[in-house]
């Protein structure tokens, strides 16, 4: 079998499902963002539909399109005609869209346009879907052209252009697409050699983070002695608010594989590992189907198309752990222990999984390699810039109109993709009084986003109003923060920029491995401070010691985790520093800080209706009917149910009046009495943890001490079982501890 | 907690070490099938583990103490997931903790004693565009209203009762 006997019958199968001649075909997004607005439930309705109208249709499951705010997203084809998207399908529209199609027309509810040219990867070209050889429907001489919306005009859709288009496990579909081909080239025409040159020359970086070269990375690993060499695709998309990896996994996942194929081709690799986050089954399941067709049609397995090469990929989920997405944490937990980053160099290239040279990318960056192999380096240049060439897919989320993935070249205005594409949403703020407001009757329903975030809690936060901000790695640098996956999250009226950043040095305080000083004890340290200043507890020498503490952290610590854990603080205080003030002064001009606003209602508006007094957990609210109401700010917890029941602008939250700050310099450390909370003593552990105890353990066959917890709660344990002490008393790890902390931290044992 | 089937348990574990055996890095698969079925990590199940393959009884509690998911005291019959990734926690997520926190009458990360419910909250389960975002069971709501939480956990109840 030849690679074009077995590519061809798919190709002309997958062709005929995608366009077919006779049949109707209706698609429905059935991404996580799609099932969680109910798309199956509108999966199902259509399919009774169907079959109750006798509609010579098929209904195919597909990804996430990419416009998540416009889930459950359904597109019908008729044959010979162009293909109607409609957004936010109900049960309604779901029987609007059947009926019209059982008289061979388009329904007009829900329509969000037509799309009339489809991109096609393999030709580099579009295709017109439409003929018109038919009568010509009234409606339909005017053409709405999907393409003209403002969410889609300014995008260039290369790696996502099939995402939400074909049944994402489907290989005939993706074949058809050109899937695939990229891969025949690579076994049968390409060296390993070509296809390094090519990617080096095309200049694709890292998607996942920092932004190394990955030609460069292949190329380190081909170099090596040993002939055991593995690929790993980093699915491990831990940055709160980054969704890209899921959707391109959810949608499109073989084209990730067919990335794998080709990187392991291109480093000699014959086994390649998924490594993904448990937290996305739907991700797990799209591409474990994918695989299993992609093995049955003989294009991963003993014999990848016909050339006798072999290659396979194996699945690993993870169990809910930030740094495993750190490229050592990972390899340390493929091997089954304690996902720790290991010290560098060796690098993964050199020494990887289970000591062998390793190729390790992210997800979007292998699924970029099939373009660029089959297209060339210079395609892949032809948009971006010259130091990040290519196209990057972002995640929109916040409080924006347009939520959802977007693909954009690199190099792209920010003020672009938030202003035109994400586009600031209207929020309600009826309810709600700013220290910047002089009087609460004017119309507050516009609404300017404050901030962004992006790339997670390794990135910065940056104001709207930063000029000429541009997204590519340079860019991105150069304002403070970094690429990271490219998650962007707007940030609106509603929420504090002080206490996202108190939120991301928490997150990224718990999720340290606990191994250097820094990471473990200055950024938990940096966490409380932010926390007391949302809490009114803040000093005004906070500042200069985050200051302080924002330096120390990078340079203290080793992995990326630590190195980036500052970005949001030091962002945060260079561009907000206002905001901190305002905290440090009693008030938090967002009214997120519980502490720091409060409720009232304002009796002139109060009408006495009852609405708010049910929804009172506390009974706070005290008043009859009729008359307007009060709260008891004692008992009131700040729940925010009352206001998002009051039908009049009665029931307001109110930033508290901006007072004197506390005291000053070192204050903190004199008013310790009265200030309920102390920043974290460092820890006195003299364990530096090192591992020679346990490895020296494992030297003695005895094997059973491990680290616990992480960040601040990392403690050396002993196994035990059934109460039993598995401890053999061998007294090995106190022989090789470097600092005497065994006998401290198993005193109750020794005596 | 009911007692584990020793026995069970060690053939569930013979069968799971067979599945995986071709794997080259079966270790969180086998975990995760673990927490599956019994909903916990069994030490017992961690020290037969270590019996059975290469990996040792120090390294399987490592990794088990390392990951959020896998757990070594049974989680509820219905795992309330609450997201409190960057999205969410700016359209107030902790609001929605809150609101099941006293729904439930449980805090958050523990299990009713009952151990009918476990609520916690994750950071992103990657739909972003439907903040704030639940997961009961696996199932996901997006857009969630704090005056349609209360809705939402009766119909968990009713399931629950039923």
């Amino acid at each position: 079998m030849s690679a074009s006997d077995i590519l061809a019958p798919l190709r002309e199968r997958g062709w005929e499902r995608l366009y077919p001649d006779e049949r109707i075909r209706i698609t429905v997004g059935l991404g996580t963002c799609g099932i969680s607005a109910g798309a199956q439930t509108v999966f199902e309705r259509l399919s009774a539909r169907v079959e109750e109208l006798d509609i010579d249709a098929d209904i195919v499951p597909v990804g996430c399109a990419g416009m998540c705010y416009a889930e459950p997203l359904v597109t019908v084809s008729i044959p010979g005609w162009p293909r109607a998207v409609y957004e936010n399908v109900d049960e309604q529209t779901c029987d609007a869209i059947t009926k019209a199609l059982a008289r061979s027309r388009y329904a007009k509810n829900n329509r969000m346009g037509f799309v009339y040219r489809d991109w096609l990867e393999d030709f580099g070209t579009w295709i017109d879907l439409i003929e018109m050889d038919g009568e010509e429907d009234e409606e339909e001489t005017c053409p709405d052209d999907i393409a003209r919306l403002p969410f889609l005009r300014s995008q260039e859709k290369r790696l996502s252009a099939s995402w939400g288009r074909i049944t994402p496990w489907s290989v005939e579909e993706y074949v058809a697409e050109g899937g695939y081909a990229a891969l025949a080239k690579a076994l049968f025409e390409l060296g390993p050699r070509d296809m390094i040159d090519e990617v080096i020359a095309s200049g694709l970086r890292g998607r996942g983070g920092a932004g190394f070269p990955t030609g460069d990375k292949w190329q380190a690993v081909t170099l090596e002695e040993d002939e055991t060499r593995y690929v790993i695709a980093n699915a491990d998309e831990g940055d709160p608010g980054a969704y890209m990896d899921r959707g391109l996994m959810e949608s499109d996942p073989h084209r990730l594989i067919e990335g794998m194929a080709i990187a392991a081709r291109a480093i000699g690799a014959h086994y390649g590992f998924v490594f993904t986050r448990a937290e996305y089954p739907g991700a797990i399941r799209s591409i474990e189907r994918a695989l299993a067709e992609a093995r049955e049609h003989g294009i991963i397995g003993k014999d990848v198309l016909g050339s006798g090469w072999s290659f396979d990929i194996e699945v690993v989920q993870s169990a809910g752990a930030y740094i495993c997405g750190e490229e050592g944490a990972m390899l340390e937990a493929l091997e089954g222990k304690r996902p720790d980053p290991r010290p560098k160099p060796p690098n993964p290239a050199h020494a990887g999984f289970e000591g062998h040279p390793t190729g390790l990318n992210n997800v979007e960056t292998l699924a970029i390699v099939p373009s660029i192999i089959l297209h060339g380096a210079e395609h892949f240049r032809s948009c971006g810039t010259k130091e990040s060439p290519g196209t990057k897919v972002f995640s929109l989320a916040g409080t924006i109109k347009h939520a959802g993935l977007i693909e954009v070249p690199m190099g792209t205005p920010l003020s672009t993709v938030v202003e035109d594409i994400a586009q600031i949403a209207k929020e309600n703020l009826h309810n709600i009084v700013f220290p910047e407001d002089s009087n609460f009757s004017e119309d507050r329903d516009a609404s300017d986003g404050i901030a962004v975030q992006v790339g997670g809690p390794s990135g910065a936060i940056l104001p709207l109003t930063l000029d000429g901000l541009t997204l590519d790695y340079e860019g991105l640098v150069d304002a403070g923060g970094i690429m990271g996956s490219g998650g962007i999250v707007v940030l609106g009226r509603r929420a504090c920029v002080v206490d996202t950043i108190r939120y991301f040095l928490e997150f990224s305080a718990r999720s340290s491995c606990g191994r250097c000083f820094a990471c473990r004890e200055l950024l938990a340290q940096a966490a409380q401070i932010v926390g007391d200043i949302c809490a009114g507890k803040g000093y005004e020498s906070d500042l200069a010691q985050l200051e302080e503490l924002a330096k120390r952290i990078p340079r203290g610590s080793k992995c990326g985790l630590g190195k980036m854990a500052a970005n949001p603080l030091t962002s945060g205080l260079r561009y907000f520093r206002d905001d901190f003030e305002a905290h440090l002064h009693g008030s938090c001009p967002h009214l997120v800080c519980k502490e720091l606003m409060h409720f009232e209602v304002v009796a002139k508006a109060c009408p006495g209706c009852l609405c708010c007094l049910p929804s009172c957990p506390t009974g706070a609210i005290k008043g009859s009917f009729g008359k307007p109401f009060v709260i008891d700010q004692e008992k009131c917890t700040k729940c925010w149910m009352c206001v998002s029941m009051c039908p009049y602008p009665a029931l307001m939250a109110f930033p508290e009046p901006a007072m004197q700050s506390h005291g000053s310099a070192d204050a903190r450390q004199e008013d310790t009495p009265t200030c309920e909370s102390q920043l974290p003593e460092p820890s006195v552990d003299p364990c530096i943890y090192c591992n020679r105890c346990i490895d020296a353990c494992r030297h003695e066959g005895a094997d059973i001490l491990y680290f616990e917890g992480r960040g601040r709660d990392r403690t050396l344990k002993k196994a035990t079982f059934d109460g039993e002490e598995l401890c053999m008393h061998c007294g090995a790890c106190e022989r090789v501890c470097p600092t005497n902390a065994i006998e401290a931290i198993f005193r109750e044992r020794s005596t | 907690m009911a007692a584990i089937d020793s026995q069970e348990l060690h053939d569930f574990l013979e069968k799971l070490v067979q599945d995986y055996e071709a794997m080259k890095s079966p270790i969180l698969t086998m975990l995760n099938r673990i927490q599956e079925r019994y909903r916990y990590i069994p030490v017992e199940a961690l020290y037969e583990l270590s019996q059975m393959t290469s990996y040792s009884f120090g390294d399987l509690n490592a990794l088990v103490s390392s990951f959020e998911d896998l757990t070594t005291e049974p989680v509820g019959e219905h795992l309330i997931l609450v997201c409190d990734g960057t999205a969410c926690h700016a359209v107030g997520s902790v609001d929605v903790i809150k609101a099941v926190e006293d729904e439930l009458g449980i805090r958050c990360g523990t299990t009713s004693e009952d151990g009918k419910y476990t609520l916690k909250s994750v950071y992103c389960v990657g739909a972003c565009s439907l903040a704030p975002i639940a997961m009961i069971d696996g199932v996901s709501f997006g857009r969630i209203k704090l005056t349609k939480l209360d809705d939402m956990l009766a119909s968990l109840r009713t399931e629950a009762a039923s």
